[in-house]
């Protein structure tokens, strides 16, 4: 079950109502109607009788992709789905010219490298003054040996060039992309402003998470994006930092780092 | 393509409240504030608006957190593996061998040239006295046949291309239309009415310039002689619509009617797939020349939530120009 949703660019909140008989499990998606690898939330829920999930949608494209389908039974039809656009919940929050500067261009490429073939040796993506700049690789090389790495994303602590792998990129959502864009965002031009080391990973991770969050985006793709990359090291720093993230996110809805507008 | 966003918008924060929020991320940040995290879980306050949690998407109380080195991992990967899911598509893959094309090379002899390599064979040249049949093409493209060639033909006539007049009738209410096709005193029909006008049940394509009625005015002093046409028909009741007849009723001042009544049906192609369309000789058919004059004109009924298309190819004389030489000058 499908539909094509007129959104012209305008931010919003999806209700989806699923009813089916019994206990049954669905994947809800949404997507930029037409392109290939842009999904901008991919959830899998299980619905006994009845129930409603909100997609929170702070960056839309003209047209959006929403679907629905028995994630065991893709063939089964015998459910209802309801759509409903509601108001995104956003938060008062605080960003300075170079962040806005550095969102406004970190959600243009989230939205753009998941259907834009990367150069070999790197496509750049530029703010208009040059102050930010975004280096997309097929895959992130070590500079000294040549050899392929794992990591999504790395930004230069001199140059604040940030670089990104499609490897690892483009099978996440948009705010997943968006999420670990402003963590590096956040280690070199965050950091500092509070007075923490560039390499501080949990300073780098709440940064991101303020602005993340306060602009309406999904804490669920946040909380994916980050056990993605902790699982692979359970270490005793990252299960801190999970459980810092977890309790961060509950506290910013429960408006003690900003209001709700 | 997604839009560029644009956030340079001014701050509307003093530099104290700037401070404060950097003060309390930071004291966040460093633990120096206790977090609650596992420590008593807070009773809501009088004050708290079960409302406030609206449109707050709540699908990861789905994943378990509570056991982050044991169950966590595969609940985690298990969404993950979801969310990541992609099937892949799959690619027609080409088998390898030798290509071969059979032809048949005049009457009763057959040719096959293999090809060596394993490139897509794209042209084939042969010597222009021989005669060369690529099998697979439909037949009614190579036909020479009469009746093959008049369809081949719509939209020209003694191979000079003609002009097209499309008229669509989307008859979305409940009742079946009808009308009479090229009758000029058909909108007098419609001057008492209020809710209804002919224009919008007969629309001219062409991006609204003309209407319908303006097409009766225009034919009225420049008669066009329609050679041919294309129909299009569909809606719920498709098959009905095609096997309305289509009756010619050419008047005459003296209050006499000849009536030539056409079946649709009989002109379908039934080598089309969806047969929805008809491509129709009218002067072959009515064994006359079609040109409207006011009193030359085509009764036919659009069934109730079907939608017509009728193009008609035509030339079309302008009497404008008989009389004044300077336009017979110009284009």
């Amino acid at each position: 079950m499908h539909q094509i949703w007129d959104t012209q660019n305008q931010p919003m909140s999806i209700n989806v109502t699923i009813e089916c008989k019994g206990k049954k499990s669905f994947r809800v998606w949404c997507e930029d109607y037409g392109k290939k690898n842009s999904k901008y939330a991919d959830r899998v829920i299980e619905v006994e009788g009845k129930r409603t999930i909100y997609l929170s949608l702070p960056v839309t494209t003209r047209q959006m992709f929403l679907g629905c389908l028995n994630s065991q039974y893709p063939q089964d039809t015998d459910f209802t789905v309801t759509f409903m656009e509601a108001p995104l919940r956003k938060y008062d929050i605080y960003m300075d010219d170079d962040t806005k500067e550095f969102v406004d261009l970190c959600i243009f490429f989230s939205q753009v490298c998941g259907f834009r073939k990367p150069d070999i040796k790197g496509t750049m993506y530029s703010t208009k003054n040059g102050h930010f700049n975004i280096k997309y690789f097929p895959v992130i090389r070590d500079y000294a040996t040549g050899n392929p790495m794992t990591t999504p994303a790395r930004i230069g602590h001199d140059s604040g060039v940030i670089e990104i792998s499609a490897y690892k990129y483009v099978p996440y959502t948009i705010p997943m992309r968006i999420m670990i864009l402003l963590h590096e965002f956040s280690h070199k031009y965050k950091n500092p402003k509070i007075g923490l080391e560039i390499e501080n990973e949990i300073g780098a991770d709440i940064n991101a998470l303020y602005i993340y969050l306060g602009m309406g985006f999904s804490k669920i793709d946040a909380i994916c994006v980050y056990a993605n990359v902790f699982l692979k090291a359970q270490t005793p720093e990252n299960r801190e930092r999970l459980r810092k993230i977890l309790d961060y996110i509950q506290r910013f809805e429960n408006q003690e780092f900003a209001q709700a507008a | 393509m997604p839009k560029q966003r644009n956030m340079s918008e001014p701050n509307k924060i003093s530099q104290a409240e700037i401070d404060e929020i950097n003060h309390k991320l930071l004291s966040y940040i460093t633990g120096r504030e206790s977090s609650s995290f596992e420590g008593e879980e807070e009773e809501p306050t009088e004050d708290s608006d079960p409302n406030d949690w609206e449109y707050v998407d709540d699908t990861y109380n789905d994943i378990d957190f509570s056991q982050f080195k044991g169950e966590f991992k595969s609940n985690i990967k298990g969404v993950q593996r979801i969310a990541s899911k992609k099937k892949p598509k799959k690619r027609a893959v080409r088998k390898k061998g030798k290509l071969t094309k059979r032809f048949t090379v005049g009457e009763g002899e057959h040719a096959t040239i293999h090809a060596t390599d394993q490139k897509k064979i794209a042209r084939v040249l042969v010597p222009r006295d021989k005669t060369v049949i690529v099998e697979g093409v439909s037949k009614f493209i190579l036909s020479g046949d009469a009746k093959d060639n008049t369809i081949k033909n719509v939209g020209y006539h003694n191979g000079k291309k003609l002009q097209e007049l499309v008229l669509t009738f989307n008859n979305n209410s409940a009742l079946d239309f009808n009308l009479e096709l090229f009758n000029p005193s058909e909108p007098l029909d419609y001057t008492q009415s209020t809710s209804l006008n002919l224009n919008d049940k007969v629309q001219v394509a062409g991006g609204g310039a003309a209407s319908y009625t303006d097409v009766l005015f225009n034919i009225l002093a420049n008669p066009p002689i329609l050679f041919n046409a294309k129909f299009t028909f569909s809606g719920p009741r498709f098959l009905d619509q095609i096997n309305q007849p289509l009756i010619f009723k050419n008047k005459r001042i003296s209050g006499d009617e000849k009536i030539e009544p056409m079946q649709l049906q009989l002109q379908v192609d039934t080598m089309q797939v969806q047969q929805n369309i008809v491509f129709w000789d009218i002067v072959g058919n009515l064994k006359r020349p079609y040109i409207p004059d006011g009193m030359d004109v085509i009764q036919y009924k659009v069934l109730a939530g079907n939608t017509v298309t009728f193009a008609f190819y035509y030339r079309q004389a302008m009497i404008k120009k008989m009389f004044y030489k300077e336009l017979q000058k110009g284009k």
